[in-house]
């Protein structure tokens, strides 16, 4: 596991960020971390790159505890965040010229054509750029050295799409050679690039699985009735966003196949005149998710 | 990797580095400019506060030279970097020794050259110098910069530190007995104080930074921080008088009395020689007289919270011209019976409407040796609390004055011109001497790159009559191996004001106005030679015998 963390706690004062996560990000894969605000993603994010401490619990980072991250582990790491404070005094390329010799394998040709291909302006003052460009110039920083693990916490935050576009064009390039970890709300931008998925609530994961597996068992079912929808007053566990609307029943499944949906329609409702079952993008089983989970909250 | 981050931030920070150079380099200048008499006065004022701004500039680039990586904070870009953190620690110090503390040297050493001082002598003083500056404020500011993450946040937390230990020291001296900071201060020794509180802050600040530089954890290295200033203010202030004794006595080595004696001589009751006045070098600043009328009375009030005894005492075998300092004087009262009812080397009472305190050190008078095979007469005061003086004033009681002391010979004296005069004066620097504006005062200046003497007799003579006005005894023991009169500058300004006529025509100086433009100053310096202990014993006596009047406290 490229990152791993076990029972991980993280306090600030009495409230609690995270309770207890467990995570694993594999090698190569592209983990994204969503859930909603104060969920813990920032938090998370921090605690790995040890620029916090966690309360209790533990990570690891490339096999490394985070708390013990050296020069060695970073010059395999690139992180990329919206709040992340570089020099506003120096101009791009001075900062880019001065990070250079701190990574052996910093690849300056793959600098140039970063930067090129993100649209940067070498001779502006960092503190000169717009926060899109400060994004922007993040991501030239972290990916020339071609790292093991880039780690991007709300990458997509306040850009514009086609600022996000160049940003997605620039990340793909490199995607396929390293392991991502990336929290964001944006998530019909990273659905293309992300293989695992990790739902983050209340600072607890709620589920952590394969983009494939979760895309295949969540649909969203259109149950067509004889007569008018009214909303069972007892459905199974794994439907969500029940509702009813004149003969039609919709809800979530989160555990779908054919066989399994067809016997639970069938304790559940009668009258069926027709069932349409659709794919779902990860907005829309983000949302779903969220909400259940902000009703159990109460 | 600690170069190429210092190379960065020169880049960063040189116009911040650069202003605090050239504000050094204006406070040589200003010094030059204002000569042997700080002339013009008003220049004298308006660029009094170009050494403090040199200072504050000091800490701020320390402050700001760490907040390139600040830290303090979680979105820091450098702490995701392959960035060893000893070298971002190294590469701040050295930032500051090459970007600030070696050009300010440079400053110091070209500032002494061009006012004639050899250039050995100079580099010494400077590198001197460049240490305490090191020290006091470039690693300070450094250790402020660890634990803040922005010149506000410095800023702030510097200020709510200071008022918290300003709250701290008035509770201590209301709580603590006044004593502990106050009685025994030992002038000469009190170099071991502040090198101990020095020594303290140095490897405080350096563990609070390498903490912070490994660890990153704010609050505990801003608790580190605050702790250090604190064990370094309590050293400074209450080092236990004995203990910085025997220091400087361990360092002084073994010596004897050499035949000199003093003790309990009835005989010279209020008969001892006039006491000469003991001052300070300085600028020579009027004092006015309802402050010196308010000082008296104060003077007075605490002399009456105390018991005040006045023993006369006799000094022999003090050779002929030298002069006798008494560091310390421990008194120890012990009843007929044997029981010891008292020990101590002063006494504390509150200060006006009880805020703070006043504390009165036994005190020997010094003494200048007569001539060879009488004695000299003086007198010691003792202070005692007042309950234990009223309890005790009329029982017979035995007296134990454990002394330390220093023996100090003069030295060839040096003259110079009372008017007009100018030149080079061994131990005192460069010198000269004018009338000042009313006419009725020798002004005598020096500029100097080392600390004056800190015993020196001035006397003015007339050369054709050899008559020669009172001396003054200038005398400010300071018995530590490195000493400056100021850090302000590399070059310090010391002046005397030496009176010849006095307006009110109460007194008549026998070198006045007549003779003044041929007259002189004779200046006599005092080296110690001996340092050692002596206890004078007085078997049975009576201390209300010998309580002082209630007018003469001061």
């Amino acid at each position: 596991m490229t990152i791993q963390t076990s029972d991980l706690h993280k306090a600030y004062g009495r409230h609690e960020a995270l309770r207890g996560l467990t995570l694993s990000v594999p090698e190569g894969a592209a983990l994204a971390l969503i859930g909603a605000n104060g969920a813990g993603k920032t938090t998370t994010i921090k605690v790995l790159m040890n620029m916090l401490a966690p309360s209790a619990g533990m990570a690891t980072i490339l096999g490394v505890d985070s708390r013990r991250l050296s020069p060695r582990e970073f010059a395999q790491i690139g992180y990329v965040s919206e709040n992340q404070r570089m020099p506003g005094r120096l101009t791009v390329a001075q900062y880019l010229a001065h990070l250079r010799p701190f990574y052996a394998t910093w690849d300056q040709d793959l600098e140039r054509s970063t930067l090129a291909q993100l649209r940067l302006p070498p001779d502006r003052k960092i503190r000169d750029l717009s926060h899109g460009m400060r994004m922007k110039m993040a991501l030239a920083c972290a990916l020339p050295f071609r790292p093991k693990l880039l780690v991007l916490d709300e990458p997509f935050s306040g850009l514009d799409p086609l600022v996000r576009e160049e940003f997605m064009e620039s990340l793909l390039e490199q995607a396929g050679a390293m392991t991502v970890l990336i929290s964001t709300h944006e998530l019909a931008d990273i659905e293309d690039v992300a293989t695992h998925v990790a739902f983050l609530d209340d600072g607890t994961l709620l589920f952590q699985e394969a983009m494939s597996e979760l895309t295949g068992r969540v649909r969203r079912v259109q149950i067509t009735l004889n007569q008018e929808a009214i909303k069972p007053p007892q459905t199974p566990a794994s439907w969500l966003q029940v509702g009813a609307l004149g003969n039609v029943l919709s809800f979530v499944e989160t555990r779908y196949s054919q066989q399994e949906l067809d016997a639970r329609i069938a304790t559940a409702v009668s009258g069926v005149r027709s069932v349409d079952v659709q794919l779902l993008p990860l907005r829309s089983i983000f949302i779903a998710m969220a909400r259940n989970a902000q009703r159990k909250a109460g | 990797m600690i170069w190429h981050i210092f190379k960065k931030d020169v880049r960063l920070l040189w116009p911040m580095a650069l202003a605090v150079v050239v504000t050094a380099a204006l406070c040589a200048v200003r010094t030059t400019m204002l000569g042997y008499f700080d002339q013009p006065p008003v220049l004298d004022r308006l660029t009094a506060i170009l050494p403090y701004l040199v200072y504050l500039g000091i800490a701020i680039v320390a402050v700001s030279v760490v907040h390139q990586e600040a830290l303090s904070g979680p979105e820091e870009d450098w702490l995701t970097r392959p960035i060893r953190r000893s070298d971002l620690a190294w590469s701040k110090v050295l930032f500051m020794l090459l970007m600030v503390n070696l050009p300010l040297l440079l400053i110091d050493v070209a500032q002494q050259v061009a006012l004639h001082f050899p250039l050995s002598v100079s580099v010494e003083v400077a590198v001197c110098r460049a240490l305490v500056v090191v020290f006091v404020f470039s690693l300070p500011g450094l250790v402020l910069g660890v634990v803040t993450r922005s010149l506000i946040d410095a800023f702030v937390f510097g200020i709510a530190a200071a008022i918290g230990f300003m709250f701290l020291v008035l509770l201590a001296t209301s709580v603590v007995n006044p004593g502990v900071f106050g009685i025994g201060n030992q002038a000469g020794m009190i170099w071991i104080s502040i090198w101990a509180a020095g020594l303290v802050t140095i490897i405080g600040a350096a563990t609070t930074l390498a903490f912070q530089y490994s660890a990153r954890r704010t609050r505990l290295a801003r608790g580190i921080g605050l702790a250090v200033v604190l064990v370094a203010m309590s050293t400074l202030a209450a080092l236990p008088k004995t203990l910085t004794l025997r220091i400087q006595e361990s360092l002084w080595g073994s010596a004897n009395s050499g035949g000199i004696t003093l003790r309990f001589n009835p005989a010279y009751q209020y008969a001892s020689s006039t006491m000469e006045g003991t001052q300070a070098y300085g600028n020579g600043a009027v004092i006015p007289a309802a402050a010196i009328a308010a000082r008296a009375a104060e003077m007075a009030r605490i002399g009456k919270q105390m018991g005040s005894i006045r023993l006369p005492v006799s000094l022999s075998g003090l050779p002929s011209g030298d002069v006798l300092i008494a560091d310390r004087a421990a008194v120890r009262i012990v009843s007929m019976s044997g029981n010891v009812l008292y020990e101590g080397a002063g006494a504390c009472t509150r200060g006006i409407s009880g805020v703070g305190s006043a504390c009165m050190d036994n005190t020997l008078h010094m003494l200048a040796g007569a001539i060879e095979g009488s004695d000299t007469p003086s007198e010691q005061r003792l202070y005692l609390p007042i309950s234990l003086y009223e309890r005790i004033k009329n029982d017979p009681v035995r007296v134990e004055i454990m002394y330390a002391l220093t023996r100090l010979v003069p030295q060839p004296s040096q003259t110079i011109a009372a008017i007009g005069g100018q030149r080079s004066l061994p131990e005192m620097g460069s010198c000269a001497t004018r009338m000042d504006d009313d006419a009725d005062e020798i002004q005598l200046g020096c500029l100097t790159n080392v600390d004056v003497p800190f015993c020196t007799n001035v006397v003015l003579e007339d050369p054709q009559t050899n008559k020669r006005n009172p001396a003054f005894h200038l005398c400010r023991p300071n018995y530590g191996p490195v000493h400056r009169e100021g850090f302000e500058d590399a070059v310090s300004h010391s002046s005397l004001s030496i009176p010849f006529l006095d307006r009110s025509g109460l007194a008549h100086y026998p070198v006045g106005s007549a003779a003044i433009a041929r007259a002189r100053i004779i200046l006599t310096v005092f080296d110690p030679v001996a340092h050692f202990r002596t206890t004078v014993a007085i078997p049975n006596i009576r201390l209300g015998d010998w309580q002082m009047p209630a007018d003469s406290g001061s």
